[in-house]
């Protein structure tokens, strides 16, 4: 009770910070745009900032990608009602009813309940998070190196099962990235290993490389296609809702928001999950069900306020465990890595400024966007209008130069453009990067715990894998995996149907061509 | 469609039609995806993974090696790659003939449906980027970024001179004023250094 006060107290002292206050705007401000600008997303919007942050705090760098994190939620559901377009994923479902809407001549409708829901929401499950987080940093006395070897397993299976359809390619990714970790020193009898440059005595930078597979990767298959965003602009005018209509989408908020926080610090249910959960429910108990898929305000402010308090959700086993349960979690670990610390359940312990950065970050994000996000959602359309191939190549740039300071190293830039180019191949052919990048993450802490482990343990396998924690832990990861493996399933099911579906239209259009011939002659 | 129909049909309309036709529901089932790529990642994950155990023996235990020592890891992950990547292979090869063509249905990330894709981009700006890592200190980031971004704008597609020459001016100019008086980064300057160094713009 004393850490969940003291956070929440810790957190608002961030709030009055006027130079952290000021960084935060301009994080809200990166956000939104980078969550609006379809095809871009918080992964590469943190990943591009992220060497930019290596000489600042690491509290002040960890509430700028908090910032960034929460602005995009809101950011991406713009496009979305304006253009039918999601930015990301977990506003698919604003994109139908929103857009419904927006057809209907109510743009400032969808536009003001989905900034009031992810406000609300967001606000909230701040709340829900230091309550989450907290009774997990007192695993730090009970889990030894058995139970963080388990742990940093389970990590890599939940991120692999939940960021592919197919799970033996998310294992490869996932073996891929591990494989990287290997370079350089072993971590527990320090021999050099496949150290055949050099620069690779003391291991890869994992920044060069998290950057190359998860924003490089993303920028260089976004290069394939040359268009321009205002193609998909229109024009509209938008009023704010009246208090009724806010009121009408209360209980929704309320609802998705306690979805949202909770099923988001899930690792594996993401903000698309909590939304997509949150508006299932929500159409069941509606009075109005037909609205929905059509322009229901309720839906729009389900889906909104679960996909905010996700975000959330989301930090609870990235800060609390150590395990990533989205890919910009896995960015914001490697950030956290970056500053010197290593992720798990002592983290918190050891350096509990990291949570107030996290939570005191979401909370004056939330503060900020308040203020400016209904502006913001009126305005963010103008930036349709930019040069879509200028910008993918600034970003590029931008990200080369970033890596480029952390070391004053050109071979961290070859690294990165390496690893984006290793990155557009498994994205174009269904490999999980966030897989790949969290293995390079985890990849050295596990091999050290698990030596470690049965060193402790004078060898005993058994000993280690009945540890009550270890056990359990390696048998969720393992049930991650079966869960994983129907997907798969379902996803050759679908190929083979697809397969057939396409013989048997080949086989019409050649008896068709036959009759053809046949009235010919 | 039968090679035969495709070869022979002489290009009239019907047959180009039925063509455009074909092609299209086959972009609506999502059969977009290249099996002889596919194959080629599978089998380069099992070349990785054989490379990995061929360099592992040359790995030393240590003098107190643990149970699983310093080789273990990569023994287990190169053996793990190798079998990953052959059910892999296997099993698109099982289903290599079912579809004809090289195209089979999507598993990875789809382009944007409606403007055409090419590689050629992509791995222009690829290299491109490499080439900026490599000229980076010879020339110096002043001459070296804009040339990069001048070039990579004109790849991907911009045609207006202006446009490209003032977005490499200004955005070379912004960077080097944000990373260096605000955050203190020194960029290599190459040739420029002893201009700089004689105005004193660095020490």
């Amino acid at each position: 009770m004393d850490l969940f006060v003291s956070g929440v107290v810790e957190s608002f002292k961030l709030c009055t910070d006027p130079l952290l206050m000021l960084l935060l705007l301009g994080g809200c401000i990166w956000g939104a745009i980078v969550g609006a600008l379809p095809g871009v997303g918080a992964t590469l919007g943190i990943g591009i900032l992220l060497p930019f942050t290596f000489k600042m705090s690491p509290v002040y760098a960890i509430a700028l990608f908090m910032s960034i994190n929460v602005a995009n939620s809101f950011g991406n559901s713009i496009p979305a009602i304006l253009m039918g377009v999601p930015g990301s994923a977990s506003a698919v479902l604003t994109a139908i009813d929103g857009y419904a809407l927006h057809k209907q001549g109510k743009s400032g409708l969808a536009l003001g309940v989905t900034y009031f829901s992810s406000v609300f929401g967001q606000f909230i499950s701040v709340f829900f998070f230091l309550a989450m987080v907290i009774p997990l940093s007192g695993l730090a006395y009970v889990f030894l190196a058995p139970e963080m070897a388990a742990l940093y397993f389970f990590g890599m299976c939940a991120i692999i099962s939940i960021t592919g359809d197919n799970i033996l390619k998310g294992l490869a990714a996932g073996a891929f990235g591990f494989a990287v970790s290997l370079i350089g020193r072993d971590p527990v009898g320090a021999v050099t290993r496949f150290a055949y440059h050099p620069e690779l005595r003391g291991g890869i930078d994992p920044i060069p490389v998290t950057m190359g597979l998860l924003a490089m990767s993303e920028l260089f298959r976004s290069m394939r296609q040359s268009f321009r965003w205002e193609e998909l602009v229109g024009s509209f005018s938008a009023k704010f809702p009246s208090v009724k209509d806010l009121v009408r989408a209360m209980p929704r908020i309320l609802i998705g928001t306690g979805i949202g926080s909770v099923l988001g610090a899930i690792p594996g249910l993401t903000g698309t999950t909590s939304a997509v959960i949150s508006y299932q429910q929500s159409k069941l108990w509606s009075k109005h069900p037909e609205e929905y898929g059509h322009g229901s305000i309720e839906g729009v402010a389900a889906n909104e306020s679960a996909q905010n308090a996700a975000q959330a959700g989301e930090m609870v086993p990235t800060f609390g465990l150590g395990i990533p349960a989205s890919t910009p979690s896995v960015m914001i670990l490697a950030a956290v890595l970056m500053h010197g610390f290593i992720p798990g359940p002592q983290m918190i312990r050891h350096a509990p400024q990291l949570l107030y950065a996290a939570s005191g970050g979401m909370l004056a994000s939330t503060f900020i966007l308040a203020l400016i996000g209904w502006p913001m959602s009126i305005y963010t359309l103008k930036l349709m209008t930019l040069n879509r191939q200028l910008i993918l190549v600034g970003c590029v740039a931008l990200t080369l130069v970033g890596v480029f300071t952390l070391n004053n190293s050109t071979f961290n830039c070859f690294l990165l453009v390496l690893f984006g180019m290793i990155g557009y191949f498994m994205r174009r052919y269904g490999y999980s990067v966030a897989g790949a990048t969290i293995a390079v993450i985890l990849g050295p802490g596990l091999e050290s715990y698990l030596r470690r482990g049965l060193l402790l343990l004078d060898g005993d396998w058994w000993a280690f894998m009945s540890r009550p924690w270890t056990g359990l832990i390696f048998a969720l990861s393992l049930g991650f995996l079966i869960y994983a493996s129907f997907g798969t399933i379902r996803l050759a099911r679908r190929a083979a149907a697809i397969r057939r579906q396409a013989v048997e239209a080949l086989r019409g259009s050649a008896s068709s061509d036959q009759r053809g011939e046949g009235g010919q002659m | 469609m039968a090679e035969g129909a495709k070869t022979a049909s002489g290009g009239t309309k019907e047959n180009i039609s039925q063509e455009d036709k074909e092609k299209a529901s086959w972009e609506k089932l999502a059969i977009t995806m290249d099996k002889r790529s596919d194959l080629a990642v599978s089998l380069f994950i099992v070349l990785v993974g054989v490379l990995m155990l061929i360099a592992a023996r040359d790995i030393e235990t240590g003098l107190m090696p643990d149970q699983i020592t310093s080789r273990g890891m990569p023994d287990i992950t190169g053996l793990f790659l190798v079998i990953v990547g052959v059910v892999l292979a296997a099993r698109q090869l099982l289903h290599w003939s079912e579809l004809p063509g090289h195209l089979v249905p999507e598993e990875g990330q789809e382009d944007e449906k409606g403007y055409p894709a090419t590689w050629v981009r992509a791995f222009g700006i690829m290299l491109l980027s490499v080439l900026w890592g490599w000229l980076l200190k010879p020339l110096g980031f002043l001459i070296a970024t804009p040339l990069y971004l001048f070039v990579s704008s004109w790849v991907m597609g911009e045609r207006s001179w202006g446009s490209i020459i003032a977005f490499s001016v200004i955005f070379t100019a912004s960077i080097w004023v944000i990373f260096g008086p605000v955050l203190g980064i020194r960029f290599p300057l190459g040739p420029l250094s002893h201009l700089a160094l004689s105005l004193g713009l660095i020490h």
